[in-house]
């Protein structure tokens, strides 16, 4: 498969400013896409992610600049010719409720058949291989009427596919699907650049599934493309957030997720928590806790620990210890303060070993300081390491910790 | 490859010879029932000379029920094709000959023949000033139409414009009936109810050989018609012309109702019923099925419309659109309650 064309361009973009008359939308967009790679464009609602597609696609005519296609400009294509490198997914509804799944998938064909539309025998077949690519072969014989919005999706793909371009533009193609059909799609496509060399282009707005799924991702922002790369370089928590304007969003690189946070304020909060964390033994109570309401607090955690990534993401206060260096005793006085300052604290039974063997003192500093310690440690561990049940409510684990502290300290606190 | 070909609807190998028969029925029935009994054995018997040209039999058959049976069949199918090129180019399952304008134009311009003075230096209005009138009508209602066609984005704001033309057509007729004298109302109300009676072989030849060459053009862009279903944009994405294949369908179907309503007048329902008819008799909207389809159910509902018309109350004939309308509504009524079929 590889070979010379392999690598080339497919599309070069050159100082294109796209719009509607003499209203710009986007301006200036510089950009080239190499073939056989999949790149999401990303950005909030409005922002001319539609309109920039529509104008590859020639649906919109552009205001400036060049668009080539296989070093071709795009205005020197007959519509029909366009129509052999080019095919599209839109939003619009179509009307062709009667179509069983193979009929609608073959007009695709449309390009290659004869002035009736006739389909020959090869395109029958390669028809059926379509449809059982996008895993739409049960869908063949049923009528769209019956059909649901995922299944309809992998047939608007099927149909694009049938069309054999070199270039596929989709607008939000998971848009309104659920999470099944989202990821089938989503590999199907994956696997239409990978096997058939298909150059995909698609404006998406899951974040954390383009930056699976993607070889470059276009963020699109004030009417412009504010970066355009790979998604490992300009997705960056700082870009997300600076993309969507939100706060409120934590994007972490690492894991390619987003997390909420959930902002409780001094003001108005369900009580402050301390954990005693680590090796990702708390990752999911952080994630419940914020979302209960609580001010959080943890450590000592390694900065290149996943329960770390989750944290920051989450805006959570750490003290934090450089990767595989010991625990000082700076970082565990830290952590003392913060205790002082929780309303009760919570051991997520974390592995301790040589490193982080310090976090164990923690649990014993919060027993003495008379606060309240859930542990998630198993009884006999605890015992092990000189800790008596005294004071330490053992739980068997994170949900059932939840359930503990949601019946008992579910009142709102307030400061003044 | 059996399992690939299994896949395929062919519906249409067993439902087109059905229809044909029912079609070819249809016609033949005409042929036998009316104010003058003609029999089996007379039918022949005029076909082949037997019975003198100048017999009464003889003229109503060859004269009267022949050229009217053949003008129902064609005449009917001509407004269900017209009326399905509409409904696919306007993605809109209410569209017909008769709500773009175009009846109510042809009806303006043989109201102006008819009912104003305009007519007074004749004695008498020949047939072929209404069939003129009429024509002129639907054409001047679809040259607007096409014009402004060429230049709209929307095909809704098109279609709304093709109604506000036949509000303008029906509103200038009224005040025109309110300008005239009693008989000429009468006259004219017969014609606005579309009549398939009265049809010359000349007239027939004209309807049979253009309608035929529009038919023959119309099949050529079944493919594209089926690329519209999926909406302007994708079909563009496929490779069609969009401005020009939209004035081209529009003009199509606008001569195809324009040359039946010009000798028939204006019939309502079937242009706009017969589609639905077919789509769900056909379970397809392929237009290449769909095209010969509305062709053949168009013609027996055509026929039967016209049979009931001119024997229900016989010798009184009945106005042929109350015919089609009473058979049309239920028909498109059902198919919203049923909602199996989504219009």
């Amino acid at each position: 498969m590889i070979n010379s064309e392999t690598n080339s361009n497919v599309i070069d973009i050159n100082h294109l400013t796209v719009g509607y008359g003499i209203r710009e939308v986007l301006s200036d967009i510089q950009a080239n896409v190499t073939r056989g790679q999949f790149v999401s464009i990303l950005g909030p609602n409005g922002v001319g992610k539609t309109t920039f597609l529509r104008t590859l696609s020639r649906h919109l005519k552009k205001i400036r600049g060049n668009i080539e296609l296989n070093e071709k400009n795009i205005d020197d294509f007959s519509q029909k010719e366009l129509a052999k490198e080019l095919a599209v997914v839109l939003t619009t509804g179509v009307n062709t409720e009667l179509f069983t799944g193979f009929e609608f998938a073959a007009m695709g064909r449309y390009p290659h058949t004869d002035f009736i539309g006739r389909l020959n025998e090869s395109d029958k077949q390669m028809v059926m291989d379509i449809l059982n690519l996008v895993h739409a072969e049960n869908l063949a014989h049923r009528p769209m009427n019956e059909m649901s919005d995922g299944e309809r999706q992998k047939l608007f793909i099927a149909r694009a596919l049938c069309q054999e371009p070199e270039i596929i533009l989709l607008d939000e193609p998971t848009a309104h699907l659920d999470l099944k059909h989202k990821m089938e799609i989503m590999h199907i496509l994956r696997n239409s650049c990978r096997e058939k060399n298909i150059t995909i282009i698609a404006s998406m707005h899951d974040i954390d599934l383009a930056a699976r799924v993607s070889d470059q991702v276009a963020l699109v922002k004030d009417g412009k493309i504010i970066a355009w790369g790979l998604p490992e370089e300009v997705l960056t928590g700082e870009n997300v957030r600076e993309l969507y304007e939100m706060d409120r969003i934590g994007y972490d690189r690492t894991l390619a997720t987003i997390e909420i946070k959930y902002q409780a304020d001094e003001l108005y909060h369900t009580g402050k928590v301390f954990c005693i964390a680590g090796s990702g033994s708390a990752s999911i109570l952080f994630r419940s806790l914020v979302k209960a309401g609580y001010i959080v607090s943890t450590g000592v955690l390694h900065d290149n620990e996943i329960d770390y990534h989750v944290a920051s993401s989450l805006d959570l206060k750490i003290a934090c210890a450089p990767a595989y260096e010991k625990i000082t005793f700076n970082m565990i006085n830290e952590c003392e303060d913060l205790i002082k300052e929780a309303d009760f604290v919570i051991d997520s039974g974390f592995i301790a070993r040589d490193l982080n063997i310090a976090n164990i003192e923690l649990i014993n500093f919060a027993v003495n300081s008379g606060k309240k310690v859930y542990s998630l440690r198993n009884p006999d561990e605890l015992k092990n390491f000189g800790l008596e049940s005294g004071g330490i409510i053992p739980i068997s684990c994170d949900y059932e910790l939840l359930k503990a502290i949601n019946g008992k300290n579910n009142k709102v606190i307030c400061k003044v | 490859m059996n399992k690939i070909l299994a896949i395929e609807n062919k519906r249409y190998i067993y439902l087109f010879p059905l229809f044909v028969i029912l079609f070819l029925l249809s016609g033949i029935g005409n042929l036998f029932v009316g104010a003058i009994d003609i029999s089996v054995p007379d039918f022949f018997k005029i076909i082949t000379g037997t019975i003198s040209d100048q017999a009464p039999e003889s003229y109503i058959l060859l004269k009267i029920r022949i050229p009217r049976i053949i003008a129902s069949l064609i005449g009917g199918g001509f407004l269900a094709v017209s009326g399905l090129l509409m409904q696919v180019c306007f993605r809109n399952p209410i569209v017909g000959p008769y709500i773009l304008g175009i009846s109510s134009g042809a009806t303006l311009t043989v109201g102006i023949v008819m009912l104003s003075s305009f007519s007074l230096g004749f004695a008498g209005i020949s047939p072929y000033m209404t069939v003129f009138a009429s024509f002129a009508g639907a054409l001047g209602v679809m040259i607007i139409i096409v014009t402004v066609a060429s230049r709209m984005k929307s095909v809704i704001s098109l279609l709304l414009i093709g109604i506000m033309m036949g509000y303008i057509a029906g509103a200038i007729t009224n005040i025109l009936i309110a300008f005239a004298n009693k008989e000429k109302i009468k006259g004219f109300i017969l014609w606005g109810n579309g009549s398939f009676s009265g049809f010359s072989w000349n007239e027939i030849q004209i309807l049979l050989i253009i309608g035929f060459i529009i038919l023959f053009i119309i099949y050529l862009l079944s493919k594209p018609l089926n690329a519209f279903l999926l909406g302007e944009d994708y079909a563009q994405s496929m490779g069609v012309n969009i401005r020009f294949f939209r004035l081209l369908v529009i003009t199509l179907a606008c001569a195809m109702a324009s040359l039946v309503t010009a000798f028939a007048g204006p019939i309502g329902f079937v242009g706009m019923a017969v589609p639905h008819m077919s789509r769900i008799l056909f379970k397809t909207q392929d237009n290449r099925i769909l095209i010969p389809a509305c062709i053949v159910l168009g013609g027996i509902i055509g026929s039967i419309c016209d049979l009931i018309a001119r024997t229900a109350f016989a010798p009184a004939e009945l106005p042929l659109s109350s015919i089609t309308a009473i058979f049309g509504a239920p028909i498109i009524i059902s198919l919203l309650i049923r909602r199996r079929y989504k219009l």
